[in-house]
């Protein structure tokens, strides 16, 4: 909620702090409770920070704000309410999604799923729409090759050399990495004014058009599966299906993006495969406790329910929780966003220092070579930023390179020796 | 600010409770998660009711466990094999005894060759690839394979979890993995050799010619704790760990523990297999 309504902390807030504790042990129930309640809780608030202050709580409600001063302020209460009701409605379709698609689509089933050539078409396909999303494909495709060389671990399959070079890199925590590539670099980022200083008081809706809804859910749930950031997409492909009217463009945008951060789970559940920085986030916790995905999803959890049944009704019961909260106290998030949207960029700077800190205490390495590895991550960051190129790439190989490059490996043993 | 630090102590706490029930143990887990000595120390942990410590290597287990207070480390004879073969340091029996380590446990598992039902390419003749674990998947052990007639294309992987995987998908035709993981398919494989010697299926009565047919991970549990008897004790007595050993067929020893016969058995394998 915390991360949703204030604009500088991101998405991915819910799995950065879930790092925190995966150095115990924790069911994965918990861990994947946690990591879809704050991540889909992020975009189901953004809408409240972006409707009531115009500061886009996240970076998908960025795409109508220009839409926002075409209302009034009634118009405004209205569509709190009818955000708050399309993204419950959206989340709540988009798990039932989810919950139908690992249950009767997965390795159980199809064992095929995660045989070598599938895995080759989906990991190739997800590298390939790096290429296309983003802006520059020379540095993509470095950032890739970069990632691949120095991700892999254990992986006794390496020529030396190349084993020798991935061991020079041996300490580096991907906390380091995020902190480094992305989170400092979008601190010093410019602050929005605020400008807004209605109330609105009690909310409801005139009428809400349910299969503007579906339609919308729909379409977030289609773009959930793409690559990168899915969020978005769902957010601009919804938003032009509004036509003229502002209210229903927001609407459907702020639908469609709930539906979409929750579907983006479905290849990561099935098949192991990240597609955003929220899934990439908790692949590697995953690999921290040592959990394959795929499997632990589906064997006996806690009361000897199936851990994706576990989490799915968890995460049902959540949305309900968050469509209440959204719908109320809207005067006091408004508030809240006004008061410290301007100081969070200190608040947070001193939460990353914090994290600093903490991720050093596990690191197996010394604070001097940490604070090396830390400042070269931070300094390639902030070129990244300067010259207009995102990072993701980078994480993605550098999660995945593992698992790519066994991949690799292992089809040329097949195919080709 | 008071709201956002609020919701940091609630998370905190909230999360905090499940941390207070485990013990002050830490076990550090060596080998790759899907190993059959990762499936080990993950039994070894929760009889132990400790926290867990995945390494990225065996030189990033050395440090944590000089590092952690009531550190359990759970040792691989095949990723000290695979060390000395990567030349790493910190890896071997020998240097850990210089370090305050005593060893309260010694396991031995066996590995099954086993393949989907049905399998018409056998490995006694037919050209088939057979997947195992990257640290034996080198020239010279499928060198000693097809010095027997077979006509196999040794196939790496991270361990016994990912060979499974890939012979249930279809990706090769046999794996070499972990009896105890192999067992838990039931019907969903068939397995006709054993590199357990006193089976009847045992692999060196096919392949006679097979240096080491006896293949066995050998996992040597220690811990620097202030009181290893303690901790030996309580794996020992863990209704859980025995469940564990029984179900796995891990020939386990908590007496009279030589590690030198793992340290020998390890030369063997870079003898035999280094590059």
């Amino acid at each position: 909620m915390f991360a949703g309504l204030l604009p500088v902390l991101p998405v991915f807030t819910g799995p950065l702090i879930l790092y925190y504790f995966v150095h115990d042990y924790y069911a994965v129930e918990c861990l994947l409770v946690f990591w879809l309640a704050s991540y889909s809780g992020t975009q189901f608030f953004g809408s409240i920070a972006t409707i009531t202050t115009k500061i886009p709580g996240e970076e998908s409600s960025a795409i109508y704000l220009k839409d926002i001063d075409a209302l009034t302020t009634e118009q405004k209460r209205n569509l709190l309410y009818d955000t708050a009701l399309g993204s419950w409605l959206a989340g709540t379709l988009s798990l039932i999604f989810v919950w139908l698609v690992v249950k009767y689509v997965g390795v159980a089933q199809f064992p095929e799923l995660l045989s070598m050539p599938v895995q080759i078409v989906f990991y190739s396909l997800a590298i390939l729409l790096f290429f296309f999303i983003g802006n520059n494909w020379l540095a993509t495709a470095l950032l890739i090759a970069l990632g691949l060389i120095i991700g892999p671990r254990q992986n006794y399959a390496l020529p030396q050399t190349w084993y020798d070079i991935q061991q020079m890199f041996n300490g580096y925590t991907l906390y380091m990495v995020v902190l480094g590539t992305i989170l400092f670099p979008s601190v010093f980022e410019k602050v929005q004014q605020v400008k807004a200083t209605e109330r609105f008081g009690t909310l409801r809706s005139p009428g809400y058009g349910l299969w503007a809804g579906i339609k919308s859910s729909i379409i977030g749930a289609v773009a959930g599966l793409i690559p990168g950031p899915s969020a978005s997409i769902a957010t601009a492909f919804a938003y032009k299906t509004g036509g003229t009217s502002a209210y229903k463009r927001i609407l459907n945008a702020e639908t469609a993006n709930n539906s979409a951060v929750i579907t983006c789970a479905i290849p990561f559940f099935l098949l192991g495969l990240p597609i955003n920085q929220n899934t990439l986030l908790m692949s590697n916790i995953m690999d921290v406790q040592s959990l394959n995905i795929v499997q632990a999803i589906l064997e006996p959890g806690m009361f000897g329910m199936p851990v994706i049944d576990l989490v799915m009704l968890v995460s049902l019961i959540v949305l309900v929780v968050y469509f209440w909260l959204s719908t109320h106290l809207i005067d006091l998030y408004a508030g809240l966003v006004q008061r410290l949207h301007h100081r969070m960029r200190w608040v947070v700077l001193l939460l990353l220092t914090a994290m600093v800190g903490f991720d050093l205490q596990y690191a197996e390495i010394s604070a001097a070579h940490y604070f090396t590895l830390l400042t070269g991550f931070t300094a390639f960051g902030f070129l990244l930023k300067r010259i207009g190129v995102s990072a993701i790439p980078f994480l993605f190989a550098l999660i995945l390179a593992d698992k790519i490059i066994w991949l690799g490996i292992q089809a040329f043993t097949i195919y080709f020796k | 600010m008071n709201l956002v630090k609020y919701a940091l102590s609630v998370a905190s706490l909230t999360l905090f409770i499940g941390t207070a029930q485990a013990s002050d143990l830490t076990v550090i887990n060596q080998s790759s998660a899907s190993s059959p000595a990762g499936v080990y120390a993950q039994a070894v942990r929760k009889s132990l009711d400790a926290k867990w410590y995945q390494s990225s290597s065996c030189e990033d287990a050395a440090k944590k466990f000089s590092s952690t207070e009531n550190a359990v480390m759970v040792y691989n004879s095949s990723v000290a094999f695979a060390a000395l073969n990567k030349k790493l340091e910190n890896c071997q029996l020998g240097e850990i005894a210089k370090t305050k380590a005593t060893p309260i446990a010694i396991s031995s598992s066996r590995m099954l060759i086993c393949s989907k039902p049905g399998q018409t390419k056998a490995l006694t003749g037919d050209v088939v690839s057979l997947g195992m674990a990257s640290m034996y998947a080198v020239p010279k052990h499928e060198a000693q394979w097809n010095a027997n007639g077979a006509k196999v294309k040794i196939v790496p992987y991270s361990g016994s979890g990912t060979v499974l995987t890939a012979l249930l998908a279809g990706d090769i035709e046999w794996g070499w993995m972990g009896e105890s993981l192999a067992r838990k398919q039931g019907d969903k494989l068939d397995c006709p050799y054993s590199t357990d010697p006193s089976a009847d299926n045992f692999l060196g009565k096919t392949f006679p010619k097979l240096v080491i047919p006896d293949f066995a991970i050998n996992a040597v549990v220690y811990t620097n704790a202030k009181d290893p008897a303690a901790v030996a004790k309580a794996l020992e007595q863990s209704e859980e760990f025995q469940k564990y050993l029984k179900s796995s067929k891990n020939e386990t020893t908590f007496t009279n523990l030589d590690t030198r016969v793992v340290d020998a058995f390890v030369i063997k394998m870079y003898n035999t297999w280094a590059d």
